[in-house]
Order: C-alpha cells, then structure tokens, then sequence
C-alpha cells in the first residue's frame, strides 16, 4: 500500500515509494500531464461502482434480507396486539363484573332499607295500638273510678240529707216548741244542702 | 474581492511569478475569501436555528424528537449555502 | 502555492489535493469505465457489511433478537421512527428498504474516514453522492408520478393558491428548485462535508507529522496531536449525522412526492 498523504519537504519523501514519486511526479507537471484535476467532477469508473454496489444492496435489501425480518417484526407486533386485546378483554370483563357487584350491593342496600323501613312502620303502629289500648284501659278505670265516686258521694249526700234534715227538723222543733213537719221543711232542706 | 486580488497581483510583482502562478496565487487567495464569506450566513442561519430548537425543546420536552428532526433537517438546508462556498473554495483554490 | 513558497525553509507543505482524493487502480487499470480502486473497496464493503448483518440477522429464529439482529432491528426501528414515521407515516414504510440501503451505504461509505488503513470518506469523491442523488431524484419523481398521475408535475409547478399573475415567477423557481437544485444539493451536500471533514483531518494529519522533524515551531505543533483525536471523534459525528440527514432528505423529498398538495 502505498501512502499518498505526501510532503513536499525532506522529511515527507521517506514516507513516499520512489515509484509514488515517479508516477506523479511534481504538482506542475501532473497538472501538465493529465490537465486540471477537479476534485469536484466525478468520475465515470467511480460512479459505475458505486452505482452497481448499491443497486445490489437495494435489491438484496428489498427482496432477500428485509423480508424476513418485516415478518418477524410483523408476527411480534401481531403477537404483542392479540396479547393487549386479550388483556383489553379480561380488562372490560373486570369492568362488566364490577359494575354487576355494584349493582346487586346497591339493590341489597336498598332492600335492607325498605326491611328497616317496614319494621319501623310497623313498630309505629304496633306502638300506637299499644298506646291506645292503654288509653282506652285508664280511660275505662278513670270512667270507673268516677262513677264509683259518683255514687259513692251522691248515697253520701243522701245520708247526709236524710241525717241533717232530721237534725235540722228535729233543732227547729226544739226552738218553736212543736215538732215541724219534715215533708214542708223538705224544700227548705234541700234548698241550703243543694247548692 | 477587490482587495484579494490586488493582493494576488501585488504578490506575483513582488516575487516575479509567471502568468499561471500568478492566476493560481490569485484564486488561493480569492478562495479564502469566498470561502470566510460564505460561512458568514450559514454560521449566524445555524446559531439561530439552534437556539430556537433547544427553547422549544425547553418549553415543550415531550416534543423534543419532532423538534430535533425539524432541526437537522434546518440544518441541513442552511449548511448547503456554506458548502456550495466550500466547493467554490476547492474549484478555485486546486482547480 | 503559498506554501510551496516556504519549501525552501523546510517549513510544511499541503499535499496536492489529487494525492488526498484519488487513488490508484487495484484492477482494470486504464479502462476508464471498470477502474477499480479504494473508492471501490469501500462501496464493495457498504455493500457487504449490511448484506451480511442483515443475512446473519434474517436466518435467526424465534421472536426474541440476538446478536446481529439486534444490530438490523436496531436499524430498522430507527429508519422507522426517526425517518419514515415523522416524514410520510404509515405508508412510507413501503420505501424502507431503500432508505435502510441510503443510510447504511452512506454511513459506511463515511465511516471509512476515520478507519485506519482506509482513511478516506468514499463519499468525498462527488460519484457516490450524485449516484444516490439521482437515485433519491428518480425515486420521489417516480413516486409522485404513480400516486398523483401526470397531475403531479401540475400541482408541484402551479402550486394551488397563487394568483395567477405570480405563476410567471412561482413556475420557474419552483421548476428549477424541486426538479433541478434539488439533487444538486442533495449531493453536494453529503460530498462537499466529506470532503472537507478528510481535508481538515489531512491538514492536520501533516500538521503532526511535522512534529517529527523537531524544528523551532514544534511547540506549536505539538497542539496539532490534540486537534486531530478531537477532529476524529467530531467526523464520527458528522459520517453519522450526514448519513441520517441524506437519509431524511430522501424521505420527505418522497414524503412531499406523495401529498405534493402539502
């Protein structure tokens, strides 16, 4: 191999086969031989490899080594999508029976509610009937207890009558010398005791 | 370039150079200029794009591989106007 | 020529850019069509090295890469979500093995910058760049053609929306910049980095050497070691990043071919 990053000083040439240096020879007289050189224009051997080199890497890639490996990719971003949706699916499952066991939770909720509520109405009425039972019953003693009372004062207001108009008959015959006759003091009677 | 090639003409007085030397030393140093001058607007174009890019990335990190790929691409058509002054400064300093 | 004025100090001298660029035949020396030479090693090996990884990659089975699959799905699922998905969608992935063949070729085809015992970007020589140029040209004009039929060239060259006055000046600009700067730029773009980034390391490359003569500028010169590994690292950068932009150039050049109402 032969180095061609050159210099033109001493040092450089040991660098340099002496063929190199024959074949180029100075600057000038490579300009003189071959004409300009133009780093910029290209040349026609370089274009016809470069060009067959890679029109075969673009054919190799197109139908020999990419079309494995696509499908590869392809199988495991099917494989990678059949595994999301599987998970996607158990996903809305968990949702669907979440949703269920909220629903049966809240229709428990509200039949225990309505139990309760039953009861109480219930309890309200069982204590209201209760209630008036007992109303009823001491009502009943209270109407009882009067008319006891009431008889019991009007036999003693009869005794009493009965005694003092005796005594009261008995006093004004002692005062007017004679005996009074009870059955026209009776008014009299009955007219201080009635009030 | 008035000034490269009063100096070009002033060296090949000076040191007696012949026709073709003269126009070799002539485009070298026209070269650098054209060369200096063409960086000019591609170097304050990139220095702009740049900052711009690295703002927007700041603002909006989640955005940062769009902005990037907008970037290089800005890059690379604002450096195609220093390269052409680069291969003017090869046409003219070897050819 | 300035620096040959200094030859006689024994100061440095630039190489003549026909020795940093052009190389001798291997085979068929002389025939001005079959010449073959490093530039066609290079592009022999951006063919080979994907060939094989790809062949490699596609004979393994089973759904979990290993080894050069890796190094292929690597490859491709970064085609697809940096290059064709931002650039035409889902659609695009029909052109993939193309864009895959741009970025490999190129990619190796600058890589070689920086290898030792090639040292030469095959992409520093205008060939290989006006070949994919013309290839990426021809595509997107082909793809514009068999998606939106003859009425492509009409609505790239009477863009809808413009007055009918300015398409005097709209036909012409856009006639020149879509079908003709277009590959012109798109290849002098990838050549003219290349070629300078092999300049740069060449410049400094003699710039070193120098420092085996231990003259008086040595002191200088012992900086030039520094500048060339830094300058190294940064051409990886640039072979890479090249590579992709051509790569994504192509794409939306295709991409724009597809829905050229955009």
């Amino acid at each position: 191999m032969t180095i061609h990053v050159t210099l033109d000083g001493g040092i450089a040439y040991a660098f340099t086969e002496e063929t190199e240096e024959e074949d180029h020879g100075t600057e000038e007289g490579h300009a003189e031989d071959e004409g300009i050189v133009n780093p910029v224009i290209p040349e026609v051997n370089e274009i016809f490899w470069a060009a067959l080199f890679f029109f075969a890497l673009w054919a190799l890639m197109k139908f020999v080594l990419l079309p494995p490996l696509m499908a590869v990719r392809a199988e495991r971003d099917d494989k990678i999508r059949a595994a999301k949706d599987a998970a996607d699916s158990v996903d809305s499952d968990l949702g669907s029976a979440t949703s269920e066991y909220d629903a049966k939770i809240s229709a428990a909720r509200e039949e225990a509610n309505s139990i309760i509520a039953g009861a109480r109405e219930e309890a309200d009425a069982r204590r209201a009937e209760l209630q008036g039972a007992a109303d009823a019953e001491i009502a009943e003693m209270r109407a009882a207890a009067d008319a006891e009372l009431a008889t019991a004062r009007a036999s003693a207001l009869g005794d009493m009558r009965g005694d003092v108009g005796d005594l009261a008959t008995q006093a004004a015959g002692a005062v007017m010398g004679s005996p009074v006759d009870r059955s026209a003091a009776q008014s009299t009677i009955d007219r201080v005791l009635g009030s | 370039m008035s000034i490269a090639s009063t100096a070009a003409q002033v060296l090949a007085q000076t040191e007696g150079l012949t026709g073709d030397e003269a126009k070799a030393a002539q485009g070298a140093s026209s070269a650098g200029f054209a060369y200096g001058l063409a960086a000019i607007g591609p170097g304050i174009g990139i220095g702009y794009l740049v900052g711009q890019a690295v703002q927007a990335m700041a603002r909006q990190p989640e955005s940062a591989g769009t902005v990037q790929t907008t970037m290089f691409l800005g890059i690379a058509f604002t450096e195609a106007l220093a390269l052409i002054g680069f291969v003017v400064f090869i046409l003219l300093k070897f050819v | 020529m300035l620096f040959a004025a200094e030859e006689g100090g024994g100061g440095l001298a630039f190489p003549p850019i026909e020795n940093i660029v052009e190389w001798p035949a291997i085979f068929f020396e002389g025939n001005s069509l079959l010449e073959f030479n490093k530039i066609g090693v290079i592009h022999l090996l951006g063919l080979v090295i994907p060939a094989v990884i790809f062949f490699l990659a596609g004979r393994q089975k089973g759904l979990v890469p290993s080894g050069a699959r890796n190094v292929a799905e690597g490859v491709i699922d970064f085609m697809e979500k940096q290059v064709v998905m931002p650039t035409m969608g889902a659609e695009g992935m029909r052109y993939l093995p193309l864009l895959i063949s741009f970025f490999l070729y190129i990619f190796i085809g600058n890589i070689t910058e920086v290898i030792p015992f090639f040292q030469m970007p095959a992409n520093a020589r205008m060939a290989g760049p006006l070949v994919l140029a013309l290839v990426a040209w021809a595509a997107f004009i082909i793809v514009g053609v068999k998606h939106n039929g003859l009425g492509y060239f009409k609505t790239v060259l009477f863009p809808s929306g413009v007055p009918k006055a300015l398409y005097l000046l709209v036909t012409p600009i856009e006639l020149l910049s879509t079908f003709f700067i277009r590959p012109f730029s798109h290849a002098v773009r990838l050549f003219a980095n290349m070629l300078a980034g092999h300049i740069l390391l060449v410049t400094f490359s003699v710039l070193c050497i120098g420092v085996w003569g231990f003259k008086p500028t040595v002191v200088v010169e012992l900086l030039t070691f520094p500048g060339l590994m830094l300058f190294t690292a940064f051409e990886i950068g640039v072979s890479l990043i090249q590579a992709f932009v051509f790569t994504i150039l192509a794409a939306v050049y295709i991409g724009l071919a597809l829905h050229p109402e955009h």
